[in-house]
């Protein structure tokens, strides 16, 4: 069967994408409308939208064990179960056999990579949370004397934003958060349940500047045409691959836009080695790709390359393209390609039960909860840490589970574990996460992957800022839970359970800034150092910011592509 | 929020006697595979009968099907046998010599084959009813199991394929999303299987 969809293979093409992911997906939507003949390369294989989501109307009895996975998966999985809810028999199939695709953790160092190699990559497997960056947040940097400045500004980005939002359908409330969470174009909220309205009532009352609003999702809540899609229909399954294309993924939305421009190709099972430049020109050539089965290697040439193949991957393939001009990895004259690595610390929170509301329930499975911007280290408020958390939770009737002594067995317990549970409620911050350049990544040449390929050591660690931040994201949970009546309040912290990665929002390998000395892009998530290679995954990032990034993703993936495009029609790539 | 209850649960640690309760969608398995005749991995034939008989005293039948009707014995026994650590197999042997051990004491019987739902019924009051903090020795054991018993009795019942579709509120694409509505209006009282 052929590896090559929607077109034949050609020797050369006008862009080249890595990765089919969330940005990849969109540098090639927007790459393919502007009339260049694109090949998108992925290394995973292709996951056809609808036709290849086969657990999505799989219930809990279809499959042997409930939702769990049988212990040989698990240790073929080991690290991907790191995250343990993504290894569950729906959807594991999705994540990377940790035995064939290792990574090395260097003694007294921890990274979780939770990835997948699949045509849409995370764009598939994402939590569809969608937040716009602020000003506040691009000068924290500046502000704060920490890393370098970003070089670019909301206004930079807002247009940007408004295209992805309103291509993709992101569902929200605008609530005029400028200077945090500014607000968006939106799809209608989904509705908080009476529980989250009184956490919501309770909070912006007693508390200055908090607010709770729900999770903005890039889901579709509209009657409003999106081509090829459907509202969502409640039912929570969305890491399966969702049949309707209720939320956004590369399948649903900016594959099919690509498609039906006639420019796009795309070639799974190509594990892309290496970026190749060229001395003469000063620019990239094209890119060497390896056949994951047959491991033969092969060149093709273009005129741009975008880097969109996840952070760590990306910056492995800068890293791992030396050259005479660039020894140490393409691109990399600033010594900062494969360090800052970010990504937001979670896994701490609380959450209890609340008494009463038994008359009430709730149909449809929402795939959303509600979500407190940040609100600490704001207007001159100093705590022991810098920057600051969101949150996000969710009120439900739980499972029934109580155990009181004539409810232990029996009649009596089958006739309540029928009934909806009490209502239990809870909240995880997200926390930022500093720029640190010795939070890194290195290629080891002395162990090689089954392609020959250096293998990735991460030198990552949590530093004492994510530590005292957590005091403040339990205790700050605590407060308002006991404000709103709940009982039975308990605190949570995964802190031995979890290292930099865990969030599955690495970023930072390649940050762009205004000096080539200092950064590895520029504004434009262009190389310093070679102008037709883009770089719009998490790896440009300059800061962590505490919000869900894969809609920053977006917008500078779109407005990198366009901007591409203008350069080299106009001749200047 | 499913990442939430993930790392909720990560906190708690993970291994199946604390986690059952907590992983939402255990479910029975093998649908047509007749109980009866079932080849046990994990358990002897005589503990897989002790377990069945077990798991009928928890969830007896009523007008609806007991817990082994849904085949919720064959479920567990495969669930902790193909899908977790051998030290958690070994775990849960000994839970359930602890537990047959007990019964015997108490029945003054001599093999666990002759042990029914009286006897059974007798440790599960001895050790689900009482304050766990009080129990030592065997009967802790016996305790910690019954009750991890218990845990995949109740989420392996309601995760089966009639106690999911038949008797729970089932909708596998509800179409819209309600926030708050009246509990009798929107099932009858029921929870929903999903």
């Amino acid at each position: 069967m052929s590896k090559y969809y929607y077109n034949e293979p050609s020797e050369s093409y006008d862009a080249i994408v890595v990765g089919s992911g969330i940005s990849g997906g969109w540098a090639a939507k927007e790459l393919c409308e502007k009339g260049l003949k694109t090949l998108v390369l992925e290394r995973g294989p292709m996951v056809e939208h609808i036709k290849d989501y086969h657990t999505a109307h799989m219930d809990p009895w279809d499959f042997p064990y409930g939702d769990e996975v049988s212990a040989a998966v698990k240790k073929r999985k080991y690290k991907q179960l790191r995250f343990s809810w993504n290894i569950k028999a729906p959807h594991h199939h999705y994540f990377v056999d940790d035995i064939d695709h290792p990574y090395n953790e260097p003694e007294g160092y921890r990274f979780d990579w939770i990835h997948g190699y699949i045509v849409g990559g995370r764009s598939l497997l994402w939590g569809r949370q969608s937040y716009r960056w602020s000003d506040f947040n691009f000068e924290a940097n500046k502000r704060e004397g920490i890393a370098i400045d970003w070089p670019v500004r909301y206004n930079d980005l807002a247009p940007w934003y408004d295209h992805v939002e309103q291509y993709i359908g992101v569902s929200g409330e605008n609530r005029g958060f400028d200077e945090m969470l500014p607000d968006g174009k939106f799809e209608p909220p989904m509705e908080l349940n009476i529980v989250e309205k009184k956490l919501q009532e309770v909070v912006e009352s007693q508390f200055e500047n908090r607010f709770v609003t729900p999770g903005r999702v890039a889901h579709i809540t509209s009657d409003k045409p999106f081509e090829g899609r459907t509202k969502c229909q409640y039912r929570n399954r969305c890491i399966r691959g969702c049949p309707f294309g209720g939320y956004f993924s590369t399948q649903a939305s900016t594959l099919p836009a690509a498609v039906k421009t006639g420019n796009l190709t795309l070639r799974v099972d190509a594990i892309v080695s290496e970026v190749v430049y060229d001395e003469k020109t000063g620019k990239a050539s094209g890119v060497k790709f390896i056949d994951k089965d047959s491991k033969e290697a092969q060149f093709v040439s273009s005129k741009i390359v975008f880097l969109c193949a996840s952070a760590i991957a990306s910056a492995a393939i800068l890293m791992h393209s030396k050259s005479d001009r660039f020894p140490n990895g393409l691109g990399n004259d600033s010594g900062q390609l494969g360090r800052n690595i970010m990504d937001h610390h979670l896994g701490s929170g609380a959450g209890g039960k609340i008494e009463g509301y038994s008359d009430h329930y709730y149909k449809g499975r929402r795939p959303n909860g509600f979500y407190i911007p940040r609100y600490r280290n704001l207007n001159g408020e100093q705590r022991p840490y810098k920057r600051g958390f969101g949150y996000q939770g969710g009120a439900s009737r739980s499972n029934w589970q109580k155990v009181v002594a004539e409810l232990a067995y029996g009649k009596e317990l089958k006739d309540e574990l029928l009934k909806p549970g009490e209502w239990s409620i809870g909240m995880t911050g997200f926390g930022e996460i500093l720029p640190d350049p010795n939070n890194r990544m290195e290629l080891d040449y002395d162990r090689l992957d089954q392609w020959g390929l250096p293998t990735i050591s991460f030198y990552t660690k949590f530093s004492d800022n994510e530590y005292q931040m957590r005091e403040d994201i339990k205790n700050d949970a605590v407060e308002m839970l006991k404000a709103m009546g709940a009982t039975d309040i308990y605190t949570y912290d995964g802190e031995s359970q979890h290292g930099i990665g865990l969030g599955i929002h690495e970023m930072g390998t390649a940050r762009m800034g205004h000096d080539p000395k200092t950064s590895v892009t520029n504004k434009y998530n262009q190389l310093h150092a070679c102008k037709n290679v883009f770089i719009t995954d998490g790896a440009f990032m300059t800061s962590a910011n505490c919000v869900n990034p894969s809609l920053t993703y977006m917008a500078f993936s779109a407005r990198a592509a366009n901007y591409a495009a203008t350069q080299l029609k106009d001749g200047i790539l | 929020m499913k990442r939430r209850d993930v790392l909720k649960n990560m906190g708690l640690g993970i291994g199946y006697a604390v986690a059952t309760p907590t992983i939402i969608s255990l479910l029975q398995s093998c649908q047509g595979e007749a109980a009866t005749g079932y080849q046990a991995v994990l358990f002897s034939s005589d503990e897989f009968s002790v377990l069945t008989t077990m798991v009928d005293v928890i969830i007896p039948k009523t007008d609806t099907p007991s817990a082994s009707e849904v085949n919720v014995p064959m479920f567990i026994d495969k669930y902790i046998a193909e899908t977790q650590t051998e030290d958690q197999h070994q775990k849960a042997q000994e839970g359930m010599a602890a537990f047959v051990a007990v019964a015997l004491e108490k029945s003054g019987k001599s093999s666990a084959s002759k042990l029914n739902a009286e006897d059974i019924e007798a440790v599960l009051a001895a050790t689900l009813k009482v304050d766990g903090s009080t129990l030592e020795g065997t009967l802790k054991t016996a305790a910690d199991f019954a009750s991890s018993m218990r845990g995949m009795t109740i989420n392996a019942y309601k995760n089966s394929e009639y106690v999911g579709e038949q008797v729970l509120a089932y909708a596998s694409i509800p179409g819209e999303y309600i926030a708050s509505g009246d509990l009798q209006e929107l099932t009858g009282g029921k929870a929903w299987s999903l």
